[in-house]
């Protein structure tokens, strides 16, 4: 009897819990995914920090290690210079984007590139999103582009953002969407992720001409990100009886390389 | 008390193990779901109302760092909790034999209520490929049931 009612009451907590989930889960479907905000906000705030120390907890061995045993000073005067390079890198890239703009436009006039990196990356798919150690304090808000050292596209923020850190989604991701176009044949399109490294590059007709090795940048008709930043380029196009081709292409960021990147501040 | 505290530190550093960026330069490690193994490991030694709490708590978790409805772990990873523990207190789990199809097995339902409830809900998520249904309950299975039977070992 003991047994049967224990096992009723396992039971019950089990359907709670499942409850739970689905009443969090179907608030969100037609409501939108701010509606499971505070949850992901409150968990997200508190283990995003814990990762941030982990992460600074880790170089700072690595670093002692490194800058103490081996080499003294010499590494923390290379690192040094490696982060003056990337910001003189990143003024220099900026100034020679608003000679360009001023000609034509002044979008990028008032802006600046942050520099942040990467602690932490999606828990679910390496290609979805990742974590950065930069957050409200530091300027940062909702979709700002986000760029790797050489200026490449890598995708923008997105909720939750934190005080320190904030979650950038990654253009590889499924949900993503980038208003792009083609530096030859200025074909316009919608670049997609499919979370396994490569990106689509969508809405292109049959008729438009456009040819494999085409670099990619985007186009700044979706008003998120600005004319001209380099995607990628065009591997694959395949030809199928549909309205659209079916457009391969393969980003310029490499994940595995990437340790700093730069937001881009509107 | 300490068994809350001891899965709260458990899942502490499941979350600083899967979400770490170190990760992407030891791309095998990409295919272990240490929350899954978690989740399993505290089914197994402590019941089914164990592997529940822990499953809810780490399939949130997970989805607070990840683009996706909010829930939908939380949701796949209370089933493998609770069945973890059921099977747990059915059979005996010390043996690799036994843990190796039990980690498997349960990591293999997980994976197809999650994309389930995706396509039910529309949300969309990778494309179910050998990778995701046999490459990664493998491995995790393999590298659980020899991380489970230290532990075990551990205990006695």
């Amino acid at each position: 009897m003991q047994f049967t009612l224990t096992k009723r009451k396992k039971i019950s907590i089990l359907i709670g819990l499942l409850l739970f989930h689905l009443i969090i889960i179907s608030i969100q479907v037609p409501l939108g995914r701010e509606v499971g905000f505070v949850f992901k906000k409150s968990i997200f705030v508190i283990l995003s920090t814990i990762q941030d120390t982990g992460h600074k907890l880790y170089f700072s061995i690595k670093n002692f290690w490194k800058g103490y045993i081996f080499l003294r000073n010499t590494f923390q005067e290379k690192e040094k210079l490696k982060r003056e390079n990337l910001s003189l890198k990143a003024q220099n890239w900026l100034l020679k984007r608003e000679l360009e703009k001023i000609k034509k436009e002044k979008s990028l006039a008032q802006s600046h590139l942050l520099i942040a990196e990467v602690i932490g990356i999606d828990s679910m798919s390496i290609y979805r999103s990742l974590v950065i150690n930069k957050g409200y304090n530091h300027g940062i808000k909702k979709n700002l582009p986000v760029l790797d050292e050489n200026y490449n596209l890598i995708g923008k923020i997105v909720e939750p953002i934190s005080n320190n850190q904030s979650t950038v989604q990654l253009i590889t991701d499924i949900e993503s969407g980038v208003g792009a176009i083609t530096s030859e044949t200025k074909a316009i399109g919608i670049l997609t992720g499919n979370l396994t490294g490569k990106c689509y590059f969508k809405y292109i007709y049959q008729t438009q001409k456009i040819k494999i090795g085409e670099e990619v940048v985007t186009s700044g008709m979706d008003k998120i990100f600005p004319r001209g930043i380099k995607i990628g380029k065009i591997t694959k196009i395949k030809q199928d009886k549909g309205l659209f081709k079916e457009i391969e292409v393969l980003p310029y960021f490499r994940l595995n390389e990437l340790e700093s990147l730069l937001v881009l501040i509107k | 008390m300490r068994n809350i505290i001891k899965i709260g530190l458990a899942l502490i550093i499941a979350f600083l193990i899967q979400t770490s960026f170190l990760k992407i330069r030891l791309p095998l490690l990409l295919l272990i779901d240490v929350f899954s193994l978690i989740v399993i490991y505290f089914a197994l030694k402590g019941g089914e109302i164990h592997g529940m709490f822990t499953g809810t708590a780490a399939g949130l978790i997970q989805d607070s760092f990840t683009f996706t409805i909010f829930g939908i772990n939380g949701f796949s990873k209370t089933i493998l909790g609770f069945f973890a523990g059921v099977i747990g207190s059915m059979i005996e789990i010390r043996q690799m034999i036994v843990l190796f199809p039990l980690i498997f097995i349960g990591i293999l339902f997980e994976t197809i209520v999650n994309f389930f409830l995706c396509y039910l809900v529309g949300v969309k998520a990778q494309q179910l490929n050998a990778q995701i249904l046999i490459f990664q309950p493998f491995l995790t299975a393999i590298v659980g049931s020899i991380i489970f039977k230290i532990i075990f070992k551990f205990e006695k």
